[in-house]
């Protein structure tokens, strides 16, 4: 069964607030709770602002996925920046190279049911996460 | 798109500021600034940043309340937050930002934190008088206050033109 999709390019600072109100109006088509409505696009907000403030430039991927009868959302965000490179330290959290306070990465973990982070040092990095609702 | 616009005004010797839809970062900064200019121009009590037309408060947003706050506190002012909705809070809870903030249920009860109503005295005086103006607390409009003495200040944020792949 193919599900809606909806690519976001993360190029300019408006971007984030587009991508951020796409994630809440497919979550709210997933029927996802208000509570869990906003926990996606909170997440989708951190993602999509680390792209524009550390990578420049990358991509925010939506959809809504479904395993053994249950509904939920991916969120993938995807760039060619710098990567990380202390990635114990940011999945720690208050940890930020960016004079920010360090809590979106590690935040993002948090809101979401599924984590996972795959970032090479000048490779980019792609972050992929599941909410069920 | 959304309309980025947030519109300041001052009420029972509070600033009070409605933070409208999703802003974009430069947009929330702007405001940051232009409430430290209001706080610092006129003497109000406190600023209420009411957050009941969000749906979001990220780490970044949750960083500019709680510098705004630290900064109007430096200028004797208070900051209390208003409006946070629940999924608001459990998200907020789960990126474990600190706002700082005092925090009220909504917008009466904010400005009644910083000016509770017998304190009040309003400033009859730039009233263009036309019967006895005996406001006291009981039949305090505030719909008339907002038209009446209060200035405004709007920050409009005109979005950047943006190409979007979907
Ligand atoms: N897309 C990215 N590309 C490169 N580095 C990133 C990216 N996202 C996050 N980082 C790094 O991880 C750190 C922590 O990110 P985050 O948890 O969102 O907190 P903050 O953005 O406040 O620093 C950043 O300071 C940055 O060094
Ligand atoms: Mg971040």
């Amino acid at each position: 069964m193919r599900h809606k999709e909806k690519r976001v390019s993360i190029k300019n600072e408006i971007d984030i607030v587009e991508a951020v109100f796409e994630s809440k109006t497919l979550a709210e088509t997933a029927g996802f709770s208000l509570t869990a409505q906003c926990a996606v696009s909170t997440a989708v907000s951190e993602l999509a602002r680390n792209i524009f403030k550390y990578a420049v430039k990358g991509v925010i991927i939506l959809r809504i996925i479904e395993k053994d009868g249950n509904i939920g959302m991916e969120v993938v965000a995807e760039d060619n920046g710098p990567g990380i490179e202390n990635l114990n330290l940011v999945m720690k959290g208050n940890y930020s190279t960016g004079g920010s306070l360090g809590l979106g990465i590690s935040g993002v973990k948090r809101l979401m049911d599924e984590f996972s982070i795959d970032t090479k040092k000048r490779q980019g990095l792609r972050i992929i996460t599941r909410k069920w609702a | 798109m959304l309309l980025h616009k947030t519109t300041m005004y001052i009420t029972r010797e509070c600033l009070v500021v409605p933070i409208q839809a999703e802003l974009p970062d430069d947009a929330l900064l702007q405001i940051q600034i232009d409430i430290l200019e209001k706080v610092n121009a006129s003497s109000v009590r406190g600023v209420v940043i009411d957050f009941s037309g969000v749906n979001i408060l990220d780490s970044f947003l949750g960083r500019m309340v709680s510098d705004t706050t630290k900064m109007t506190q430096l200028l004797g002012a208070e900051t209390v937050v208003t409006g946070l909705n629940p999924g608001i809070v459990a998200s907020f809870i789960d990126l474990g930002v600190d706002l700082n903030a005092r925090i009220a249920f909504n917008l009466d009860q904010g400005i009644n934190l910083l000016t509770p109503e017998e304190d009040f005295v309003p400033d009859i005086e730039e009233e263009g008088d036309e019967e006895e103006n005996s406001c006291d607390s009981e039949d305090y409009n505030e719909e008339e206050s907002l038209k009446d003495d209060y200035e405004e200040s709007t920050t409009n944020y005109e979005p950047p033109t943006t190409n979007y792949e979907l």
